[in-house]
């Protein structure tokens, strides 16, 4: 009986991570995704890359991502999400070297990086194949 | 530095209770699951240790899901005797009166020299000392020996005191030991051994009958040796010995 009780706790303890996992990283990868859609809309119709608007957006998406990928690396590899934070430093530089190229490079990788975790992280067959 | 020290001491205090959860079985008693239960935990736990870009909670996850694996596969080994065989195996005799089984340890995989040295291990140095051997399903060898190299036990020597005038005739009355089949076991009639002790479910009823026991739910234990020795218990109470009148041979 107090074996059971004992796996009874762990089962649930195991469910509760799970979904807090799926929950957490699928909001975050899902939030930060859309903050990159916006920079790449505005950024793509812009002439100059170097404007305030854009500077303010970069910023913010630097800051909220700093905060999450802490969170984040509580479920996931630290090396697997750290390719992001070093696509929005580059994203830094390419803001101010006016390199509009590049900084839309960059967006276009974190995107696909973003696009990436979301699949892995989430519950499908090839993830656990 | 500290990062690793401290997901070592986490690490080890959830392998730890992992193990603690798992029971108590040593190393050698382990059925072929809870090895490689064990293989795995031993490969996880170093993992998040060893590594600090790795989660704590990668190796802590996989530990806990195979604690629960574990405790449901004890379980339904427990209640199928079907899934119990898949899983653990059943006992094999490698010996028998007739000598080796060479068809035996060629399915266990196991060569005459690893058969020598777990009967060497028992104290039997020679095969003619040995009336039956058995690889159980962890992988160990139990022996019976023939009578005139069974250790002296007790109860032979108060029977020696007992007929002072005991002569050779009445030593050759004594039966060939056999091995005593397990007719139930957990409330469960093994269907098998009443085969091969040519016992019906009626005999095992009569044995109830005699030991006052009303359904076969209520027995722990019952075996039977070749010399119709009985041993039962009850899942609560002392055990008990009767002799039943039973001739027929006993593997």
């Amino acid at each position: 009986m107090k074996k059971a009780i004992h796996i009874a706790i762990i089962i649930l303890f195991l469910i509760a991570m799970c979904t807090t996992e799926q929950i957490i990283s699928q909001t975050f990868l899902r939030d930060t995704r859309s903050k990159v859609d916006e920079l790449f809309e505005i950024s793509s119709s812009s002439e100059i890359i170097n404007t305030e608007e854009i500077s303010n957006k970069t910023d913010e998406l630097e800051e909220f991502w700093r905060k999450r990928e802490s969170i984040l690396c509580t479920f996931i590899n630290h090396r697997e999400i750290e390719e992001i934070g070093v696509e929005i430093s580059k994203l830094k530089s390419a803001l101010r070297e006016d390199e509009k190229h590049v900084f839309l490079e960059s967006i276009m990788l974190i995107q696909f990086y973003l696009r990436s975790y979301q699949h892995v992280l989430g519950i499908n067959f090839q993830s656990i194949f | 530095m500290l990062i690793l020290v401290v997901r070592a001491i986490v690490v080890y205090l959830i392998v730890l209770i992992v193990f603690r959860l798992m029971g108590k079985r040593q190393l050698g008693q382990m059925q072929p699951f809870e090895l490689v239960l064990t293989l795995i935990i031993a490969d996880l736990a170093t993992i998040p240790m060893a590594e600090a870009s790795v989660p704590i909670l990668h190796g802590v996850i996989p530990l806990l899901t195979l604690v629960v694996l574990h405790y449901f596969l004890t379980l339904i080994t427990r209640k199928s005797e079907i899934l119990n065989k898949v899983i653990s195996g059943k006992p094999v005799i490698v010996i028998n009166p007739n000598g080796v089984d060479y068809n035996a340890i060629k399915n266990l995989n196991i060569s005459i020299d690893d058969l020598f040295e777990s009967i060497r291990g028992c104290g039997y140095f020679s095969l003619d000392e040995i009336q039956y051997a058995i690889v159980e399903t962890n992988g160990t060898v139990n022996v019976l020996a023939k009578k005139d190299f069974s250790p002296v036990t007790l109860g032979n020597i108060s029977e020696t005191l007992k007929n002072s005038s005991i002569s050779e005739k009445k030593l050759e009355n004594i039966d060939e030991t056999t091995i005593p089949m397990t007719l139930i076991a957990e409330g469960k009639i093994n269907k098998n051994n009443l085969k091969l002790a040519n016992l019906e479910k009626s005999n095992v009823e009569e044995i109830l009958k005699e030991a006052n026991f009303k359904r076969v739910k209520d027995v722990l234990i019952l075996t039977i040796d070749g010399n119709g020795k009985i041993y039962i218990q009850g899942i609560k109470g002392k055990y008990q010995t009767l002799t039943y009148n039973y001739k027929k041979e006993v593997v």
